[in-house]
């Protein structure tokens, strides 16, 4: 089953299709839940409430070729988790209490040699503030100004939080890389 | 931008492109957990367009009606009591109302009655005629007395003899029963309610309406023997209208997306001063009902935490108590009411909502007293308050 038909069965309905796209989306949005939210079990909660989500707006959806789903799918994965950081804290509170030293950056292949779980991990260890700029920045590709109507906070503030977020993955990355040796 | 920049761009990326397609497995119980709280939502499927354009029809409609309802600038005299229904008598007769004072008292009536009378030409009587008609009854009720003569001095206007006999009170009161026929006048204003807790409403409507005598006769004469000649006096009183008191819990429940079931328990208390012209008495109405409503909401906008919301449904009243004073009215024990809102919400977190609602509404029984619903079957209700979701 091509994705046009996958999705034409999930907008009629279909429970088959309906889990056929949860089984080819779903360790994706997964690792997307816990870059965000950085706990596993609040990150099935996300993922629960995006499923949810996807299987009743589908029939909005329109497919405009290969990679459009998944834009998709990621978009509302990622909606949801800001929507749950926001009621956690009211907003998302900057970490601007985080003294990090200015270390030396790891290099491209040291980082290369890190395992995608392990990334994955540190990642989520990240404070709430930095982990959503350090998200939606490095990984979504977002500008600050983006990132600035997307959270409601200044500029300079998304482009401060990601310049902490940094250093503070750059010291976790090295870390890691001295305890391995 | 410097090598190091450059150098510190590069790791992040580095970690960006492998987060971006990084893969995590959720645990094998979460497809269960979604394939259940799906099945909860078949609703949404089989619902169509067409439910959404009926209830906006509806709420138009409401709307209209609320517009084409004809706002009263003067009210026509009711006979409420003519079928004697509209007061409990609760007080036997008491030693307060001795002939001598309702003689007085109808004398007092009288007299001012006819100077109304006096004043107004069109409205002169045969008195010949009146008399011919009166005399039966006024022989089973009073004895030939005259009045009190300081009394008659004050009132009367000139021309009237400074003592009454019987036969002139008995025609006043005829005089009264003509006055009654003329246009009581009324005058509009704007009651605003707020009620905070489940809900909050205001209500705009005319708030001043006519009301029968038959409350004066009851507090003044409360005599099954003697009412009778009073129960035929109608003048214009005047009831002024209290702002509406209203309280509500509300539970929404999300039935479908963008569809929410909202039901929940009210209490209201509708209360008018009664003015009457004489300036015997200021008596308190009192109307309190339990309610039920139930209504279907249309998410019309949602916006992250703002949702403007279309909805219709139908409300029903229990009424508890119903007196003016202390006297029990009898009331209509149930109420019914079509409802149609356009309201604004705002969440504050998943479970708590602010919102605020115009609601229109459509009253479909009346009350038996006098009340602002019965002036007006039309209500336009602002509801705001807190919102509970499940």
């Amino acid at each position: 089953m091509n994705e046009q038909s996958l999705i034409n069965s999930v907008k009629r309905g279909d429970q088959t299709a309906q889990k056929a796209l949860y089984d080819l989306y779903a360790s994706r949005l997964m690792a997307i839940s816990v870059r965000y939210v950085g706990r596993r079990d609040v990150a099935e909660d996300i993922l629960h409430d995006s499923f949810i989500k996807i299987f009743r707006s589908i029939s909005k959806f329109n497919y405009r070729g290969e990679g459009s789903l998944r834009a998709w799918l990621d978009r509302i994965t990622i909606n949801t988790a800001l929507e749950w950081l926001r009621q956690k804290k009211n907003n998302i509170v900057l970490d601007e209490n985080f003294i990090v030293d200015q270390q030396d950056e790891p290099s491209i292949s040291e980082v290369e040699s890190i395992s995608q779980e392990v990334l994955l991990r540190l990642v989520s260890e990240l404070p709430d503030g930095y982990r959503t700029v350090f998200n939606l920045f490095c990984i979504e590709g977002y500008s600050h100004r983006e990132i600035s109507k997307e959270l409601g906070i200044n500029e300079k503030s998304s482009s401060s939080q990601l310049l902490r977020a940094k250093r503070l993955l750059a010291s976790k990355i090295k870390k890691h890389l001295e305890s391995d040796e | 931008m410097s090598k190091q920049e450059v150098n510190k761009q590069d790791w992040s990326q580095v970690v960006g492109r492998s987060l971006g397609d990084a893969e995590s497995s959720p645990s094998p119980e979460l497809w269960q957990r979604i394939e259940l709280s799906s099945q909860t939502t078949p609703m949404y499927k089989q619902l169509n367009k067409s439910l959404i354009w009926a209830m906006a029809a509806a709420a138009m409609l409401l709307l209209g009606l609320f517009l084409l309802a004809p706002q009263p600038s003067t009210v026509e005299v009711e006979n409420i009591l003519a079928d004697g229904e509209y007061i409990e008598h609760e007080q036997p007769v008491t030693e307060k109302n001795t002939e001598q004072e309702l003689i007085n008292s109808v004398d007092e009536f009288s007299s001012k009655m006819y100077a109304a009378l006096i004043s107004e030409e069109k409205e002169t009587i045969d008195e010949d005629i009146l008399e011919e008609q009166i005399e039966p009854r006024a022989e089973q009720t009073f004895e030939p007395q005259t009045t009190n003569k300081d009394r008659s001095l004050q009132k009367q206007p000139s021309g009237k003899p400074q003592t009454q006999s019987l036969e002139d009170a008995k025609l006043s009161q005829q005089h009264v029963m003509l006055a009654a026929q003329t246009p009581s006048k009324t005058k509009k204003s704007t009651a605003i309610t707020m009620n905070i807790g489940g809900g909050t409403s205001t209500l705009l409507s005319n708030t001043t309406s006519s009301l029968p005598i038959n409350y004066v006769a009851n507090e003044l004469i409360g005599s099954d023997g003697l009412e009778v000649s009073f129960m035929d006096l109608y003048e214009s009183g005047e009831v002024n209208h209290r702002q509406p008191f209203s309280f509500a819990l509300n539970l929404t429940r999300g039935i479908a997306q963008n569809l929410n079931l909202t039901t929940g328990l009210s209490y209201t208390m509708l209360a008018s001063d009664i003015m009457m012209d004489y300036g015997q008495s200021e008596s308190v109405q009192r109307l309190q009902f339990l309610g039920v409503p139930l209504r279907l909401d249309y998410n019309i906008l949602d916006r992250n935490k703002f949702t403007v919301y279309l909805g219709a449904g139908m409300s029903v009243e229990y009424c508890i108590s119903s007196k003016l004073d202390n006297k029990v009215l009898d009331e209509n024990r149930w109420h019914y009411s079509l409802n149609s809102v356009i309201g604004a919400s705002y969440k504050i977190n998943n479970t708590l909502g602010l919102y605020l609602e115009p609601d229109l509404s459509y009253y479909l029984t009346k009350t038996k007293s006098k009340s602002i619903r019965n002036d007006n079957p039309v209500n336009l209700t602002m509801r705001m308050g807190i919102r509970f979701t499940l």
